[in-house]
C-alpha cells in the first residue's frame, strides 16, 4: 500500500512537470524580484529584477525584457520544450537571455516562487550565480525601451534623401546613466529610422536647428546593434543594416519639447 | 501478507539504489570541459525557430586562464567564433564556477547567447540570437572529420 503510495506520488510530480507553464507566467504574475548573486570573484550582491515588456504573442518568436538595478537591461526567451526535430520554442521553464550592454549571457529557470540561473560576462570574465524571489516593493529604475513602437512613426530610408518627421521630446526617464548623455526623454523611441542596405556607409540623424533651439535638446540614438550615442544636435555614424531609434531629450523631467529630426544615408 | 511485505520492501530497496546511484552521479561528472578537450571536433545539427534543420560543425579553438577564470574558444560553420565557460557546480557559498557539465557561451559576431551541456558522447543546447530574434535548438556528437573552414 505504502508502495502504490509512492508510484502515486511520482505519478503526479510527472503530471505536474507536463503541466507546468513557460518561463514568462511567473514574471507575468510577479513583476518585482528580490535577488541576490554569488559573483565568481567571492563578492555577493543584492539587486531587484523586474519584467518591463513582452513582444509578441507566438511562443517561437516571442522575447521579453528584464531590468535589473543598474539600470540592466536584457532580451530574453523561454527556451524550447523537448528534442529536435520539433522542439517547441518559447514554451520552456527554463530561459536565456543576452544584454548586449554588457556583453552578458544569462541562463535561468523561473518558477512561482523563484527564479534562479547563472550568468557571463565576457568582458569582465566574470561569473555569477543567481536566486530571486517576488518582492512587488523591489523596484528598479526605468528605462528607455527601443523596440517599443515609435512614437511618431516607423521611418525607412532610402540612400541620400533626408527623411524627416515632426516629434515631442521629453518625457520623464533619467538618461544621465548613459555615456554622455544627459536629460530626460520618454520610454519608447520617438522615432525610428530603417535602413535595409549594410555598410559600407555613413548614416546622419540630426535636428536642423537643434543648435539654437531654446531648450536645449539632445539626440540619443540607440544602433541596430544596441550601442547607444548621444549628441547635442547632429549625429554621423558607420550604416548598419536595421533599426536606428531615435530620442529627444529635454533638460528637464516632464517637459514637452517639439522639434524635427531627420535621417539620411550614404553608400560607399 | 509475507509476499507482499516482501515485495514493499524490495521496491524500497530499489528506490534507495536508485537515488543513490542518481545522487553519486553528478559528483563524479567532470566539468564540461574534458569531453572537449578528448574531442575537440563534434557534428552537429540544428532546429532553428524557423522550422530549418542545417547540419554544421563545432570545433574548440582555445582555452585561456585558470580555474573559476578559464574560459575556452568554440567555432561554427560560418565561422561563428563563441567564448565561453563552464557552469557552476553547487549552490550559495559553496558554489563552485567553471566546474559543471553546463556551459555558456557568447557569440559577439552574431549577439547569441548559447547554453547547453557537454557529455562525452553528446553536446546539446540552445541559442538565442538576439539581433534577428530566432532560436535554436542543436545536439552534437563527437567527429574527428568535422572540420570548420577558417576563412
Amino acid at each position: 500500500m505504502r508502495a502504490l503510495g509512492v508510484v502515486i506520488g511520482v505519478a503526479l510530480i510527472a503530471a505536474g512537470a507536463h503541466a507546468a507553464s513557460d518561463c514568462l507566467e511567473p514574471l507575468r504574475a510577479n513583476a518585482g524580484w528580490r535577488c541576490h548573486a554569488e559573483l565568481s570573484n567571492g563578492q555577493g550582491v543584492d539587486y531587484c529584477l523586474e519584467h518591463t515588456h513582452t513582444f509578441g504573442a507566438d511562443p517561437v518568436s516571442r522575447f521579453f525584457k528584464l531590468v535589473g538595478t543598474g539600470p540592466h537591461t536584457a532580451s530574453c526567451s523561454c527556451r524550447a520544450k523537448g528534442n529536435l526535430p520539433g522542439a517547441a520554442f518559447g514554451e520552456d521553464q527554463t530561459y536565456l537571455c543576452l544584454d548586449r550592454a554588457t556583453d552578458t549571457v544569462i541562463s535561468g529557470k523561473t518558477t512561482k516562487r523563484r527564479m534562479a540561473g547563472q550568468t557571463f560576462n565576457v568582458g569582465a570574465n566574470l561569473r555569477t550565480t543567481f536566486s530571486c524571489e517576488p518582492d512587488p516593493a523591489c523596484d528598479v529604475q526605468s528605462v528607455l525601451e527601443p523596440d517599443l513602437p515609435a512614437q511618431s512613426g516607423f521611418v525607412d530610408l532610402l540612400p541620400y534623401a533626408v527623411v524627416g518627421v515632426r516629434v515631442t521630446g521629453g518625457g520623464d526617464i533619467d538618461i544621465g546613466g548613459i555615456a554622455g548623455c544627459g536629460g530626460y526623454a520618454s520610454e519608447a523611441p520617438n522615432v525610428v529610422f530603417n535602413v535595409e542596405p549594410g555598410p559600407p556607409g555613413q548614416l546622419e540623424i540630426f535636428m536642423p536647428g537643434g543648435d539654437v533651439h531654446p531648450d536645449d535638446p539632445v539626440l540619443l540614438v540607440v544602433t541596430p546593434s544596441g550601442a547607444a550615442h548621444c549628441v547635442p544636435y547632429n549625429l554621423y555614424l558607420p550604416l548598419e543594416r536595421g533599426s536606428y531609434s531615435a530620442w529627444v531629450a529635454a533638460p528637464t523631467a516632464g517637459f514637452a519639447l517639439g522639434i524635427g529630426v531627420q535621417g539620411a544615408y550614404r553608400l560607399e | 501478507m509475507n509476499e507482499r511485505h516482501g515485495a514493499g520492501r524490495a521496491f524500497f530497496h530499489a528506490l534507495a539504489l536508485a537515488f543513490a546511484a542518481l545522487a553519486a552521479a553528478p559528483a563524479s561528472a567532470a566539468d564540461c570541459f574534458a569531453p572537449l578537450a578528448a574531442n575537440d571536433k563534434w557534428a552537429c545539427t540544428v532546429e532553428l525557430s524557423t522550422g530549418a534543420l542545417v547540419p554544421y560543425c563545432l570545433n574548440v579553438t582555445s582555452t585561456s586562464g585558470e580555474g573559476a577564470e578559464r574560459t575556452f574558444g568554440m567555432v561554427t560553420s560560418g565561422p561563428y567564433p563563441r567564448t565561453c565557460t563552464c557552469g557552476a557546480k553547487g549552490r550559495g557559498k559553496s558554489v563552485r564556477y567553471n566546474a559543471g557539465n553546463s556551459y555558456l557561451c557568447f557569440d559577439e559576431s552574431t549577439d547569441t547567447a548559447e547554453s547547453g551541456t557537454i557529455t562525452k558522447k553528446k553536446l546539446v543546447g540552445q541559442v538565442y540570437n538576439v539581433s534577428v530574434n530566432v532560436r535554436g535548438t542543436f545536439t552534437c556528437e563527437p567527429d574527428p572529420a568535422c572540420v570548420v573552414p577558417q576563412p
